[in-house]
């Protein structure tokens, strides 16, 4: 658990420094026209491709929910198809994050569906850090460790 | 000089496009013919409360004595249930593990209903033979001693049996006694081009003895180019032959176990806009590259045997760009889909589109009654989880 926190962080940390985030305006687009969002604020969001399922195993879960508790941001989670249980987790948490479900796969519209799960912080629309939660980048940074 | 200059540019020139061009592979000429098709759509569903279509993707059909019935492994449940189509009612329901412990030997992959007697469910470590009330015999999978493909080949040349589901479904031969099982070179590595020369069907004998890898491999377009996630591989049986087509490609490839005789067929799409293109290799671990071009090329999809009508069909998407005009993305689940209707000499009769999100190949099946399109695509607006809906698809050939 503490590994996967630290992975998670530590994914984070490489994107930021290193690599633009390809489609960040179409992020904002979708995070201001279809989640109506205000983006001013600094801000985490966690994108769930629940129909892929990327972070549906309970220990990545638990490592997400650890590392949103450790932000202290306003924290929104959209979930891609309307999966009882993960929204229930998250919802849960004790800095009851905004919990959102995907309208009429508006995700795929604005390309935002991906293979891996997407956790982006931000502040006045500009991307601070993001990281795709996927196999890949966890297996890279378990290497490097 | 100069005109030593202009020769070295042409040789260059030629060098670049032959470089460019494949080498391997080639396309063979797709025969049509104008026959004219006589078609209608007439809906059918199946079930309520008991039948959710989340559940269903492990499936087989059975026609005896003019009936034709539906076996699934319901997903939700685990249990094994067998539908009278005709009569659309449930016959038989009974949990998997109440037969055996299915937990000893990996996921259900994949059933086959050859007859009320012998129902085979394959699992990543054993086939199970069983009729409606008990476990017939078992049969291991990838018992290590077994799985060399050439005599004498290295421990790369480890081959590995798996049964994908629908796409290359599990199939009892009678002649040979035995499990036809997609086969792989587990140890030579997904992108090498020794898992692309490998087998890629093989017969597990029921009675033991040595598997028996039949001398047929990747489409050698995948011998030229890199397509990422684009290798799936559609198999259908009919009678001794194989017919075997892979996603990227537009032929059909033919095996007759019995005698090893292979062919190739023409079966491209008269609606494919763009050729295919391959994927640089360098985004072999790049699962969002993968998946972007996946989404976007030509892709030749599950193939079916009508024996009813004599027609093979075959499901295709044409290319989508990633991007559309007015800066809205597409997706997989974007994609149209149509299906190629061929006679039994493979010359294609007709191409009918089947638009977009409504149909899923994979899900469909023939019986008697015709093709059964499965309505269950995940933006389908009407898409149910209670019951299983189809457009039965008749066809007439005048």
């Amino acid at each position: 658990m503490k590994k996967q926190l630290f992975i998670i962080s530590a994914l984070l940390l490489l994107y930021s420094c290193k690599t633009p985030f390809e489609r960040e305006k179409e992020f904002f687009a979708y995070l201001k026209e279809v989640q109506r969002m205000e983006l001013s604020e600094k801000q985490l969001v966690l994108l769930m491709q629940t129909n892929f399922c990327g972070a549906c195993t309970e220990e990545v879960q638990a490592a997400l929910a650890s590392y949103i508790e450790a932000q202290n941001l306003k924290t929104t989670v959209v979930l891609s198809s309307n999966e009882k249980e993960v929204k229930a987790f998250f919802q849960e948490l004790p800095s009851s994050p905004d919990v959102r479900i995907d309208p009429a796969y508006k995700m795929e519209q604005y390309g935002m569906k991906f293979t891996s799960d997407l956790l982006v912080i931000f502040e006045e629309g500009r991307v601070l850090s993001w990281a795709f939660l996927d196999d890949k980048g966890l297996a890279r940074i378990g290497r490097k460790q | 000089m100069k005109r030593n200059a202009l020769n070295l540019i042409l040789l260059a020139s030629i060098g670049l496009v032959v470089s460019c061009s494949r080498v391997n592979y080639q396309e063979a000429p797709t025969i049509t013919n104008t026959k004219k098709l006589d078609i209608e759509f007439e809906y059918y569903e199946l079930g309520g409360s008991e039948i959710d279509t989340i559940g269903y993707t492990i499936f087989d059909t059975y026609a005896f004595a003019d009936q034709d019935y539906l076996l699934v492994f319901n997903t939700r449940n685990r249990q094994i249930e067998i539908y009278d189509l005709s009569g659309r009612k449930r016959l038989f329901a009974k949990p998997l593990r109440n037969f055996f412990n299915t937990t000893d030997y990996g996921e259900i992959l994949g059933v086959h209903f050859y007859s009320f007697d012998s129902i085979f469910v394959s699992q990543e470590r054993m086939v199970t033979i069983l009729d409606t009330n008990t476990v017939l015999r078992q049969i291991p999978l990838n018992v290590p001693e077994k799985r060399k493909w050439s005599s004498g080949g290295a421990a790369a040349d480890l081959m590995y049996l798996y049964d994908p589901g629908t796409l290359f479904p599990i199939r009892y031969d009678p002649k040979a006694n035995g499990v036809l099982l997609h086969s792989f070179c587990i140890g030579c590595g997904g992108e090498n081009k020794k898992y692309f020369h490998s087998p890629i069907e093989a017969l597990v004998p029921l009675e033991g003895g040595a598997i028996e890898y039949y001398p047929i491999s990747y489409s050698k377009l995948y011998l030229d180019d890199y397509y990422g996630f684009a290798k799936h591989i559609y198999r259908i049986t009919v009678g001794d032959t194989s017919f075997i087509s892979f996603i990227t490609d537009p032929n059909i490839y033919g095996i007759d176990r019995w005698e090893k005789e292979k062919f190739v067929i023409g079966g491209r799409s008269p609606s494919q806009t763009k050729d295919l293109f391959p994927l640089a290799k360098k985004h072999k671990s790049d699962s969002e590259e993968k998946m972007k071009h996946l989404s976007s090329i030509p892709l030749y999809r599950d193939m079916m045997y009508d024996p009813h009508r004599k027609l093979f069909y075959r499901f295709f998407s044409d290319y989508q760009p990633i991007k559309n005009a007015d800066g809205t993305y597409n997706s997989f689940g974007d994609k149209a889909l149509s299906l190629l209707v061929f006679n039994e000499s493979f010359e294609l009769i007709s191409e009918i589109d089947l638009g977009k999100y409504k149909y899923i190949s994979n899900k469909s099946f023939v019986t008697k009654d015709g093709l059964y399109l499965s309505a269950s695509h995940y933006k389908y607006p009407e898409r149910s989880n209670k019951k299983l809906q189809f457009d039965v698809l008749k066809i007439s050939v005048p």
